[in-house]
C-alpha cells in the first residue's frame, strides 16, 4: 500500500537535488514515511522517516469512494510535512542554526532524550533514525556548500551559504501545502563582486 | 609506517553465548588513522557467529606522532586507543544495562557532539551520524545480555542484568586489575555470578 509521491528539488549551479518522499505500508507493519534523496538523477539510499498509521486509519473513517480520497489526501500530507521537514533541516544546517537545529530533531518523533522513550531499545532506534536523517542532510548541505564555493568563492560563501539556508527555511514553511515545487538556489551570487 | 595497531577485545561469557568487542587503530593510505570498534556474537549452542557494522571511535593521528620516536611507542599508542574504545563501548553498555540512560546520553552526546553547542552544523550532523551507530551496537550489547540472563536465570532476571551493568561498570574503573574476559555463569547451587576470567575455574557448560 503505497500513496502519492511528493517531490521537492533544489538547483543550485548546474547540479540539482531532489527530495521525493511518500508514504507506505507493508503487511501488518505499521506505516511509514520513506525519504530518498538524489543528486543529479542519481539513485540514493532511502530512509524510514516517520512511523504512522494515520492515512489508513483517516481511510477507514470514511466509506465508498471517499475512503480512497481520504486516503491519498492524508498519505499525501504526511509525505508533504516529512519532505519540508528536510529541506527546512537542511536550510537550518546552511545557517549553521544548530540551536535550532538540534531542537528540531528533538521536537521530531525520535526521543532524542532518553526521558521520552519508553524502553532503551526505542531510544537506540531512534538515536539510529536521527543518524540516518543527519546523514542525507549532511550530504545535501555537502552538495549545495561545494556549488556555492564554485559559484560565488570563497569570499562570499559563508554569506552565501546563510543566505541559501534562509531561503529553504522561509521556502518549506510558505509552500509546505504544494505536493510538488522547485527552489532554485541560483539567486544573485555575488559574480559580480568577485569578478571586480 | 605503522598501518595497523594491535586488535584489543573485550568479551562477555554466557552460558550459550560470548559477546566480543573488538578495536583497532588503522592508519589509511597516509591519512591520520582512526579507531574502529565491532562487535561480535558467538552463540555457542549452534557455532554461529554474528557481526554487525563497524562504529567509528575517533580519528586520532597519536601513534602516527609517537613514530617518530620509535615503532614500539606507536604500537603502544595505537594499543591504547583500542583499549579506549573498547571500555568506551563497555561503559555505556553498563550505563544501558543499568537503565542509566541520562547518564549515558550525556556521555554520548558529549562524546560524538551531538548537541547544539557543537561549532558547526557539519560535525554536529556528523555526530548524530557516530551516535546512530553506536547505539546499534549499544542495542546489541543490551539484547544478547538480557536475552542470555533471562534464558539462563529467569527468577530474578531483571535485577541479574543490571548486576551485570554494576559489575562492568565497576570494571572499568580498575584498569590495573581488569582483564579482558567477563564470565556470567551458574556457580555451585546454581545462583547468577559474574566473576573475571582469571577468578573462573570452569567457564563454560
Amino acid at each position: 500500500m503505497r500513496g502519492p509521491k511528493v517531490t521537492r528539488v533544489i538547483k543550485i549551479g548546474a547540479t540539482k537535488i531532489g527530495v521525493v518522499a511518500w508514504w507506505e505500508k507493508h503487511g501488518k507493519k505499521v506505516g511509514c514515511v520513506r525519504l530518498a534523496v538524489w543528486r543529479d538523477g542519481e539513485p540514493a539510499q532511502s530512509i524510514i522517516a516517520d512511523y504512522n498509521d494515520y492515512p489508513l486509519r483517516n481511510k477507514e473513517a470514511h466509506s465508498g469512494k471517499l475512503a480512497k480520497i481520504a486516503f491519498s489526501l492524508s498519505a499525501e500530507e504526511q509525505a508533504r510535512r516529512i519532505a519540508d521537514t528536510f529541506i527546512r533541516r537542511l536550510g537550518l544546517a546552511l545557517q549553521n542554526s544548530l540551536t535550532e537545529l538540534y531542537q528540531d530533531f528533538q521536537d521530531a518523533s525520535f526521543w532524542l532524550n532518553p526521558k521520552d522513550a519508553l524502553t532503551a531499545a526505542c531510544w537506540f532506534n531512534s538515536l539510529r533514525r536521527a543518524a540516518e536523517w543527519a546523514k542525507l542532510i549532511e550530504t545535501a548541505r555537502e552538495t549545495i556548500s561545494g556549488e556555492l564555493l564554485k559559484l560565488a568563492g570563497w569570499t562570499h560563501f559563508l554569506e552565501k551559504e546563510r543566505e541559501a539556508g534562509r531561503r529553504l527555511v522561509v521556502v518549506a514553511a510558505s509552500r509546505g501545502d504544494e505536493p510538488d515545487y522547485l527552489v532554485d538556489l541560483n539567486f544573485d551570487l555575488g559574480f559580480a563582486d568577485y569578478a571586480a | 609506517m605503522l598501518h595497523k595497531g594491535p586488535t584489543v577485545c573485550r568479551r562477555i561469557v554466557f552460558p550459550t553465548g560470548v559477546l566480543e568487542a573488538r578495536a583497532r587503530w588503522k592508519a589509511v593510505h597516509e591519512k591520520s588513522g582512526k579507531t574502529m570498534l565491532r562487535v561480535r556474537v558467538y552463540y555457542l549452542d549452534d557455532q554461529r557467529v554474528r557481526e554487525y557494522p563497524p562504529a567509528l571511535f575517533r580519528y586520532s593521528p597519536d601513534p602516527l606522532n609517537a613514530l617518530l620516536f620509535f615503532r614500539q611507542a606507536a604500537i603502544e599508542e595505537a594499543m591504547q586507543e583500542a583499549i579506549e574504545a573498547t571500555d568506551a563501548y563497555l561503559i555505556w553498555l553498563a550505563l544501558a544495562l543499568q537503565d542509566e540512560s541520562a547518564l549515558l546520553f550525556d556521555g554520548m552526546t558529549h562524546f560524538f557532539k551531538f548537541q547544539s553547542t557543537a561549532p558547526f552544523a557539519s560535525s554536529m550532523l556528523y555526530g548524530a551520524e557516530r551516535l546512530g551507530e553506536w547505539a546499534l551496537l549499544l542495542r546489541v550489547g543490551c539484547a544478547v545480555a538480557e536475552s542470555e540472563i533471562f534464558r539462563h536465570f529467569p527468577e530474578d532476571a531483571r535485577k541479574h542484568v543490571k548486576e551485570l551493568g554494576a559489575f562492568l561498570q565497576n570494571w572499568a574503573y580498575r584498569p590495573e586489575e581488569r582483564v579482558a574476559e567477563v564470565v556470567v555463569f551458574k556457580d555451585a547451587d546454581g545462583q547468577f555470578a559474574i566473576k573475571d576470567a582469571r577468578d573462573v575455574v570452569r567457564v563454560l557448560p
